[in-house]
């Protein structure tokens, strides 16, 4: 609708790039001989056909109708002007969707990496049994000493009893021992075996059973060790705790508690 | 896409996916119990195992897991641990066997909780009894692991672990007695003075002992036994072991056996005009029996 015939000449012989370039182009308020923005984008839009509806696809249409006669169809150049040049971009560009899925790719190598080095730090983790290699520390000694006493786990270091601490946990210390197959009577006709304790102020735990040394080596050992109720009242405390504990071949021990849930007698 | 933003989003990638990899058995959900699901439906004749330890109202439920030989394993959903005899009204689970003959103790239990992640290892040992006594001799020797999604691996290791009477003892030990338990014990009771004393008197200065090996009292009757073993008279001649009794207040004189005769049958002490009879028998224990007090 403009109102300059020259112009307006001028608009019509402009090609649509150009058009859009003053139309829509950055820092061009004024461009082109006197074409205002406004202008440019009027004969934009009077060029271009308003939106039709695509006409319903019929049953047995074969794949080349659009391309060969309609003018908006998929793969027609109009519709491809549309999807490139005037409207706005989609957020899934090439770029981006080439760039997502290089992320995923690396997460997911990442994650296998990672559990690979994870399964191999497992399978390179020290022995567990190492833990008596060093010497014992007070605690260790004194811990000895108190399970001698209170006839706790095994005690007495004159019978070559081993013990060391693995973790602690609600002020509960877990410790481990090796227990020599001469200890005790008769002797362990399993050889040398590992045991497990826990020792907390005020509190006696029940032990799960030791095993052989050979068996330790070849799967750890796992079970529980619960608080002993010492209340000698019925019905029993209700918040005995009891450790779970999973220790070996290799690394350290994992210690979880839990508080029992005692029912009402 | 630019090189260098390439770059950056491989790193990051990478970095979050190791990130992920070695922390998944951390984060990652617990398995399905697959496992548990064994406990769904009705057991079969064959799935059902008994404790003679343990309350049957405590056992919830039974499934054999696996056979190996004559033995068979079991999973057992209980309220009590199986090996601790701990009371756990939650559920623990445990693995125990039966074999003809033979005596098994259960594993120690995990609770459900801990199953879900770690699943249960465990040793499943077994003595004779053919005296109805076990003979704390393993005769058999199983390791079980069960794993949360079902997989279950027994292992007979009693060929590989389990040391034979020559192999734990020397033959010196064993000619000193020390493969009979209530010998070995007297290492560890050490010696009470007063009794070495009169042992020494009336037989010999002991090698091993005197050392208390039991007390028994019932039926009016109240017995104290102690173990001694001697040398013998010269190096090649056999040691004897000595029976002393405290009967009720008055200590009797010893009473003395070879040492292979000790291995055999033990030494029986009897006190005729008492209807008395004490033993001290290496399988059968130390004890007394008053079945003839009276009747003479």
């Amino acid at each position: 609708m403009s109102e300059n015939p020259a112009a307006s000449d001028e608009l019509s012989a402009l090609a649509d790039g150009e058009l859009r370039r003053i139309a829509y182009g950055r820092g061009h308020a004024d461009a082109a001989g006197g074409v205002t923005r406004e202008a440019a984008a009027e004969e934009l839009a009077r060029r271009t056909p308003p939106p039709v509806a695509p006409p319903p696809a019929a049953p047995h249409s074969s794949s080349s109708a659009g391309s060969a006669g309609s003018p908006i169809g998929p793969g027609s150049s109009i519709d491809d002007e549309l999807a490139d040049d005037e409207l706005p971009p989609p957020f899934w560009t090439r770029a981006r969707l080439v760039g997502a899925a290089v992320l995923v790719a690396s997460i997911a190598v990442g994650a296998a990496v990672g559990v690979g080095v994870d399964r191999v730090a497992d399978a390179l983790a020290p022995e567990s049994l190492t833990v008596f290699d060093r010497p014992p520390s007070e605690i260790e000694i004194a811990a000895l000493d108190g399970a001698d006493q209170f006839g706790l786990g095994f005690g007495s270091a004159a019978a070559g009893i081993e013990l060391r601490h693995l973790a602690t946990v609600d002020e509960v210390d877990v410790f481990a021992q090796l227990v020599p197959a001469d200890y005790g009577t008769p002797r362990s006709d399993v050889g040398d075996q590992v045991c497990l304790l826990a020792m907390a102020p005020d509190a006696s735990f029940v032990s799960p059973p030791c095993v052989p040394r050979a068996v330790f080596e070849r799967q750890g050992i796992g079970g529980q060790l619960s608080e002993m109720d010492t209340s000698g009242t019925y019905p029993l405390a209700d918040n005995l705790r009891s450790l779970s504990i999973v220790w070996g071949p290799r690394g350290g021990a994992e210690v979880a508690l839990s508080v029992a849930e005692r029912s009402a007698p | 896409m630019r090189r260098r933003t390439l770059f950056a989003v491989i790193a990051a990638g990478l970095t979050v996916g190791v990130m992920l990899g070695v922390t998944s058995e951390r984060w990652a959900p617990p398995t399905a119990p697959a496992a548990l699901s064994i406990f769904d439906g009705e057991p079969t004749d064959e799935d059902r195992w008994t404790s003679t330890n343990v309350a049957a109202n405590s056992i919830l439920a039974t499934r054999r897991i696996a056979t190996l030989g004559d033995t068979e394993v079991f999973a057992v959903r209980s309220t009590v641990d199986l090996w601790s005899g701990m009371t756990h009204p939650e559920g623990v689970l445990c693995v125990s066997a039966r074999s003809p003959q033979l005596m098994f103790f259960s594993t120690g239990c995990v609770s459900e909780t801990v199953f879900r992640e770690y699943g249960l290892r465990g040793v499943l040992a077994a003595y004779g009894q053919p005296s109805g006594l076990p003979t704390w001799r393993t005769e058999r020797l199983i390791s079980v692991v069960w794993s949360p999604a079902g997989e279950v691996t027994v292992t007979d290791l009693t060929d590989e672990v389990v040391l034979s009477p020559e192999e734990l003892y020397s033959d010196e030990e064993r000619a000193a007695g020390l493969d009979i338990p209530f010998i070995d014990t007297l290492r560890f009771t050490g010696a009470d003075p007063d009794i070495s004393r009169f042992v020494a008197e009336s037989v010999s200065l002991a090698e091993l002992g005197p050392g208390e090996i039991g007390r028994s009292s019932g039926s009016g009757v109240t017995t104290t036994s102690y173990l001694s073993v001697h040398a013998g008279a010269t190096a090649d001649a056999e040691r004897s072991v000595c029976l002393t009794v405290r009967f009720n207040d008055e200590l009797l004189p010893p009473v003395c056996d070879s040492l292979a005769t000790f291995r055999e049958s033990g030494i029986t002490l009897q006190l005729v005009d008492e209807g008395v009879t004490v033993f001290a028998r290496p399988r059968e224990g130390v004890g007394f029996d008053v079945s003839a007090r009276g009747t003479g």
